[in-house]
């Protein structure tokens, strides 16, 4: 097996510090993510309806969306960085050669990015009633689907260092791309559920009463469908374990996900017919997030299992601390969000200031 | 020698590398450049109440925000997908080293999305104070994000002390530390005013124009002051060996380099004569085509110190072929040593011709290609078997900027037999099929 070996440097904390702050970050960043997928799924689908059944409703969602958008993919790319570091550092000598045998396709998901998040802004800030807008909602849906795609690819390779070499030899152009349906499937559902449980608290949110029960209902469609799919596909996904990997998957954790899931769903029901609470839309949400959170600790005891035969601690995990730079960083993240949330609150708080003036005047 | 070649034809993977990293350091350059410069533009149209520059100010940001938040961005994850594929030991090396400097630049990051986020949303809605303070806080964390990234890049040229104490400190603060960073403050800050040039046809024919004209024309003046200094106080701190391939060591470095110098020229003397001493006279074309003689010398800047480095990665640590630079020629050959060759060993190779293939994808792939940009194939038209065989066993001493073969005798043969192979036309015999 091809296996690169250690790295003349250590790595600069303790493996279990970067492991937790890789899966803090992937989870960080899958939020974002499941929502920037999904919501581009929902929002085309609510345009294609809208054109179809002359719904001013469906136009109003869709364009809720496709104004939140923007925001969040800067989120979801920003937040990336992290995981993507993390992840070269604790398993570079399985993450870098997956990269480089699917190398055009792993490349290929910055021009792939870049288009699908320009066609969001298109979205965005273009006419409302444009012509293109349902096919540059196509379009980017399929980009985001497709760059979902490239990464489950790339991550599942670089979980199968037994088929490099036979995978090497046969191209080493990187022209290889891996089709991993079930895992694919298990990702891209659980986008449009988190998708579906954002555009319910819209509903909750909304203080017009058409906008608000449209956006319960569709929320709560959408929430029940992608559930009930990702159930079996996720089960479909577990099948394709080998034995380490299906010993590693922690029991009380796939169920607390699952029952977390179920919570959200159940909320979704509670708060979908009579006046809107906005703590329900939250609370579906937070339930699904919670949930992305389990599976992300569970993901990552998979990895670790499927790996760990590869691994030698001693010396592809040897230390060499830098504890001084890593306080830098500590202190410098507490003042990033701090500063953040500071910064969002005084944007709140000036924008109802300024709304109220304007009321105030237009009352005179 | 643990890591796959990404086999990139015609290209290669330095081109693309160059061209990825280009396009990136010409956005990010800008939006650094150009958080300072939309702050000190909002805070002029805050406190003129410049109704004119206001409205300007709110098209103008959401251009900005379409060029620095999406492609800036992205780009820059591109980066980190191509130094990935195309150098893994010399990313993993920096991963390994930097990761709290680049964890530190993510916070800022961080900082910088909200801020200019709240920024573009803030238009209409949010008090000028509190505007103009999105704009600053802005502006001050894109600023560090250079601060920080500007030591990494400047490290893998010149690691100082690094080479001796490992010390994440020494290697971030090194030698050309300080000149590499007013070079690229200076830069940003020229390309923002060209930026502002550029897209100040916005306003019409108008005073106010006029005034943003001579705003973003100080910008580049003073700017490429700063540019002009630092530049020659980078020269003198890099490597002796790398200053020699800038100044004509290398003739595409070196050109390139020339070229860098005229192009900024252009542009110092077109600004000053232009925009500066006739503001009212700027055309939307003249603009226009100093931005673009922007990107070429930034190009060629990031050129220069991408060549300048050869054959190094990270200087005195690296090759660009993942060697490091205290290991000897292998004793069992280099296809016994990397992990990633396709045969093992020559004797394992289906013929002579396939090995070297092999050995040049191990020892040469990473900046030749075969026949497309620094091709091998015109390179070695017109050598003998004997005479290659000689030169590649000489390629660090003949040519400075070439890492050392680290095969041995057979493996040095089957590359030579390889390389001879590439001229022979097919259909013909040749001492390299006969062998």
């Amino acid at each position: 097996m091809p296996l690169p070996n250690a790295e003349p440097i250590g790595l600069p904390a303790p493996a279990w510090l970067l492991q937790f702050l890789l899966v803090l970050t992937f989870f960080l960043h899958i939020v974002p993510m499941s929502i920037t997928l999904g919501g581009t799924v929902l929002a085309t689908v609510f345009e294609i309806r809208a054109r179809l059944q002359k719904s001013a409703d469906f136009k109003a969602l869709a364009y809720k969306l496709w104004r939140t958008l923007p925001s969040v993919t800067a989120y979801t790319i920003t937040i990336g960085v992290a995981p993507l570091l993390f992840v070269q550092l604790i398993y570079g000598k399985f993450f870098y050669p997956a990269s480089v045998i699917t190398g055009w396709s792993w490349f290929a998901i910055i021009p792939v990015l870049i288009i699908a998040y320009y066609l969001l802004y298109l979205q965005s800030l273009g006419a409302k009633d444009a012509p293109w807008r349902t096919w540059a909602g196509l379009v980017a849906m399929v980009l985001f689907a497709g760059v979902a795609g490239i990464f489950v690819s790339t991550m599942s390779l670089s979980w199968e260092p037994e088929t490099w070499k036979a995978l090497y030899a046969e191209s080493q152009a990187g022209l290889f791309f891996l089709v991993k349906l079930p895992r694919w499937l298990h990702v891209f559902f659980g986008a449009t559920s988190m998708a579906g449980a954002l555009v319910m608290l819209f509903g909750h949110l909304s203080k017009e009463d058409g906008f608000s029960r449209l956006a319960r209902n569709c929320g709560l469609t959408w929430m029940t469908i992608s559930l009930v799919v990702q159930a079996p596909a996720s089960l479909w996904y577990l099948s394709t374990f080998n034995e380490t990997a299906r010993a590693a998957v922690n029991m009380p954790i796939s169920i607390a996900a699952g029952a977390l899931g179920a919570v959200g769903l159940v909320i979704a029901f509670l708060g979908w017919k009579g006046a809107a609470r906005p703590l329900y839309g939250w609370a579906g949400l937070g339930s699904l997030v919670l949930s992305t959170g389990l599976l992300a600790v569970q993901r990552h005891l998979v990895r670790q299992a499927i790996l760990a035969p590869h691994i030698n601690a001693a010396t592809d995990w040897k230390l060499s601390p830098q504890w001084d730079v890593f306080v830098v960083f500590a202190l410098l993240l507490v003042t990033a969000i701090g500063l953040m949330g500071y910064l969002a609150l005084r944007f709140m708080k000036s924008a109802a200031a300024n709304q109220a003036g304007k009321m105030a005047e237009s009352a005179d | 020698m643990s890591y796959p070649l990404w086999d990139v034809p015609l290209l290669g993977g330095g081109l693309l590398i160059a061209i990825v990293a280009v396009l990136h350091v010409f956005v990010s350059q800008f939006a650094v450049g150009g958080g300072i410069w939309l702050a000190l533009a909002s805070h002029n149209a805050y406190k003129t109440n410049d109704a004119a520059w206001l409205e300007y100010l709110k098209r103008h940001t959401k251009f900005f925000v379409l060029v620095s938040l999406v492609f800036g961005a992205v780009s820059g994850v591109g980066i980190w997908v191509t130094i990935g594929l195309i150098s893994p030991q010399a990313t993993s090396i920096l991963i390994r080293t930097f990761v709290w400097g680049w964890a530190i630049e993510w916070c800022f990051f961080l900082i910088e999305v909200t801020a200019i986020l709240l920024y573009y949303y803030g238009w209409n809605k949010v008090d000028p104070k509190t505007h103009r303070l999105f704009a600053w806080v802005y502006a001050l964390a894109s600023f560090f994000t250079l601060v920080v990234i500007n030591g990494i890049v400047a490290f893998m040229l010149t690691p100082g002390q690094w080479l001796e104490t490992g010390s994440f400190w020494h290697g971030w603060i090194n030698p050309s530390y300080f000149p590499g960073l007013f070079a690229r403050t200076a830069a940003s800050l020229a390309l923002a005013g060209l930026y502002g040039l550029f897209t100040s046809v916005a306003l019409g024919k108008s005073e106010a124009r006029e005034r943003l004209v001579k705003f973003s024309s100080k910008f580049v003046l003073v700017a490429f002051a700063f540019f002009a200094v630092s530049s020659l106080w980078w020269m003198a701190v890099i490597p002796p060996a790398a200053r020699e391939l800038a100044m004509g060591g290398a003739a595409p470095v070196a050109i390139m380099n020339g070229f860098t110098f005229i192009f900024s020229a252009i542009i110092l003397l077109g600004v000053f004569f232009g925009p500066f001493r006739a503001p009212s006279k700027t055309s939307i074309t003249f603009a226009a085509v100093m931005l673009v003689i922007g990107l070429l010398a930034t190009g060629g800047a990031e050129w220069v110190r991408e060549g300048v480095r050869k054959p190094f990665v990270i200087y005195d640590y690296v090759y660009s072929n993942g060697v490091f630079a205290w290991e000897k020629p292998y004793p069992n050959g280099v296809m016994d040593q990397a992990v990633w060759s396709v045969y093992g060993s020559v004797d394992a190779a289906p013929s002579k011709i396939a090995a070297g293939q092999d050995v040049f994808r191990l020892q040469c792939a990473s900046c030749h290609t075969v026949e497309g940009y620094n091709g091998v194939k015109p390179l070695v038209k017109g050598w003998s078997h004997d005479f290659t065989y000689d030169q590649i066993g000489r390629l660090d001493m003949l040519k400075g900027y070439m890492p050392p073969f680290m095969g041995n005798d057979q493996e040095r043969d089957a590359l030579a037999t390889y390389l001879e192979s590439l001229n022979v036309k097919e259909g013909t015999s040749s001492a390299a099929a006969k062998r």
